[in-house]
């Protein structure tokens, strides 16, 4: 999977733009506030159709722009099999998303024509932060590697939103059994999905990062995902779909007067989390900040294996200021971990730590949301 | 630029509550209306007038008509021992381009949507008991669009169906999930219908 070709027009702080991205690493250098990061958040645009940065598209038009302004990206991609033309044009109302100059009426039709896994300085969050990080991390990933995941978290949204609408109204008591079963019987099929995946999905993400974060160079320490879900140990360790789903549907009616009370679903994959142990203590609040990193990237790097094992394409990688947070030995086994073959594209302020580590085939000096300059093979 | 009267703007914010039409198509038709020639605006204006004077719903199947019973409620050569229930006439029309069903119907007028506050009371369900608890029915095909709301619909009817004795069944395959049955073509909701499947 290649990016051929991105054009901007009025996105963020920059005017106009037109890249021909090289089939391997492609650097974009230049001082702070200059539109790096916008460039690399437009091409995530291009695979996922949202931002990274921002729930709010329109925080992608530019600040002193007309209001009648249209923000558009848009990428040629080149599969093994097929050519792919998407656009993403914004205005102060609304999205669009285009592949092959048909509009697309959901993102779960964009998403699987090209994956992407991004590296941020944000991706601490995913250590540190609340749960609602991780299951951010396992649902945007979850999605982007199998879109029957998207499916099913997304019709399991839309019947949470109705259930939880049912038990704000003033529906009397003696009425909500009746009402809400037609919800729980739908809700749990999906809720069985979504456990399911994610239950696969960590398990092979434990693995893969084990290994991947001891070669960084924290050696020896174990490293343990512990997905922490809705059914706590009532599945005694059942995985078959419908079992999970007659126990969710269970515990649902179970707490039927105290959903009505609290106005809300209080049970259910939308509070999963899943706990990160190193040594068997939780890298929430003992990791330093070196091991925090170190944990960061190490999931970003088996997020690529197992995007690899899922889609059968290599991803694009999408390194922001990454390299530049890391020391000297971290870099170097970081850099060494990414085997040539992805089409990357990474950000930094100094041109030459990164073409010291990586073989950079096309750079583009960025300033004030302009390339003014263009070199190949530095 | 025209100058902004009052009718203009009365006619922008009556255009504006139909469903899809935001603010800016709004006074888009709004122009074009005023740029028709005069007849053919008139010719709407009565058109809109006729069917909210000749128009209502079947006081059996709630179906759009300008007789009660409607023509396929009143029509001596359907089975009417078997009930197709839609959410809307927009649906029966549907089917009944499609020509694959032979029964009569009955439309909900809506499904049940929590978050605007449509509960079943709200739709013409207990009418649809009604009319099964007067006999003769035998089978019950619960066409409620393939989505979250129709599906729960559907299971809701289908409960309230359970001590009847009655063959109660859910038209399946071919339409697409999430889609629409307005919009699908007959091909398609022949397969649905004959692809049904026994509710459970
Ligand atoms: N909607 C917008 N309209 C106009 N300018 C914007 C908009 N959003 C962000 N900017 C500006 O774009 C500039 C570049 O932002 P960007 O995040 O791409 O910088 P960067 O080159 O990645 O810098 P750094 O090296 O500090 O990460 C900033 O000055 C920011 O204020
Ligand atoms: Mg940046
Ligand atoms: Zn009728």
């Amino acid at each position: 999977m290649r990016l051929l070709e991105v054009s901007l027009e009025n996105f963020r702080n920059i005017k106009s733009m037109y890249i021909e991205p090289a089939p391997g690493v492609n650097l974009f250098w230049g001082e702070n506030a200059q539109g790096k990061t916008n460039l690399l958040e437009a091409i995530y645009y291009l695979v996922t159709g949202r931002s990274f940065r921002t729930r709010y598209d329109r925080e992608a038009l530019p600040w002193d722009a007309p209001a009648d302004t249209t923000s558009i990206i848009r990428g040629r991609v080149q599969n093994p099999e097929t050519q792919y033309n998407i656009i993403v044009a914004i205005d102060q109302n609304r999205k669009e998303v285009s592949c092959n100059e048909k509009a697309l009426s959901s993102l779960g039709l964009l998403w699987g024509k090209m994956n992407a896994v991004l590296f941020t300085p944000g991706d601490l969050e995913i250590i540190q932060g609340t749960p609602s990080a991780r299951r951010r991390f396992l649902d945007m990933e979850g999605s982007q590697m199998n879109t029957r995941y998207l499916h099913h978290l997304q019709s399991f949204n839309q019947i949470l939103k109705q259930r939880n609408a049912l038990l704000k109204s003033d529906i009397e008591e003696e009425n909500l059994a009746e009402n809400l079963e037609v919800w729980d019987e739908q809700i749990s099929e999906h809720a069985a999905e979504i456990y399911y995946f994610r239950k696969m999905f960590l398990e092979r993400l434990t693995r893969v990062s084990q290994e991947i974060f001891n070669n960084l160079g924290d050696t020896g320490e174990s490293l343990d995902l512990v997905y922490d879900n809705f059914l706590g140990q009532k599945n005694n360790g059942v995985i078959d779909k419908l079992t999970i789903a007659a126990i969710y549907k269970k515990d649902l009616k179970r707490l039927h007067s105290e959903d009505l009370y609290r106005g809300s679903t209080t049970c259910g994959p939308h509070r999963d989390d899943f706990i990160i142990r190193i040594n068997g203590r939780e890298a929430r609040t003992y990791a330093s900040q070196g091991q925090t990193r170190s944990l960061a990237i190490a999931l970003r790097l088996a997020e690529i294996r197992l995007m690899e094992e899922y889609t059968g394409h290599a991803p694009l990688l999408l390194l922001d200021d990454i390299v530049s947070e890391l020391d000297e030995a971290r870099r170097r086994h970081f850099l060494s971990l990414l085997k040539p073959g992805y089409q990357t594209f990474i950000t930094g302020t100094d041109a030459d730590t990164v073409a010291g580590s990586l073989p950079v085939e096309k750079s583009f000096h960025i300033k004030g949301g302009e390339i003014v300059l263009e070199n190949i093979d530095i | 630029m025209l100058e902004r009267s009052s009718s203009f703007e009365t006619l922008v914010a009556e255009l504006n509550k139909l469903p899809g039409i935001g603010r800016k198509s709004a006074e888009r038709l709004a122009y074009h209306i005023i740029k028709m020639p005069k007849d053919e605006a008139l010719r709407l204006s009565s058109s809109i007038k006729a069917v909210k004077e000749k128009i209502f719903f079947c006081s059996l199947c709630f179906n759009l008509t300008e007789h009660d019973p409607c023509s396929i409620c009143s029509d001596p050569s359907r089975k009417k021992d078997r009930i197709l229930v839609v959410e809307d006439p927009m649906d029966i029309a549907a089917f009944e381009r499609s020509g694959v069903y032979h029964g009569i119907y009955h439309a909900l007028q809506g499904r049940i949507i929590p978050l605007k506050g449509i509960t079943p009371d709200r739709l013409r369900i207990k009418e649809l008991l009604d009319r099964i608890e007067k006999g003769g029915i035998r089978e019950v095909i619960l066409a409620t669009n393939p989505d979250v709301e129709g599906e729960a619909t559907a299971l809701y009817i289908s409960k309230q169906l359970a001590s009847f004795d009655l063959e109660v069944t859910r038209i399946g395959l071919g339409v697409p999930m999430g889609g629409s049955l307005e919009f699908s073509d007959s091909v398609t909701l022949g397969k649905a219908l004959e692809g049904r499947k026994k509710f459970s």
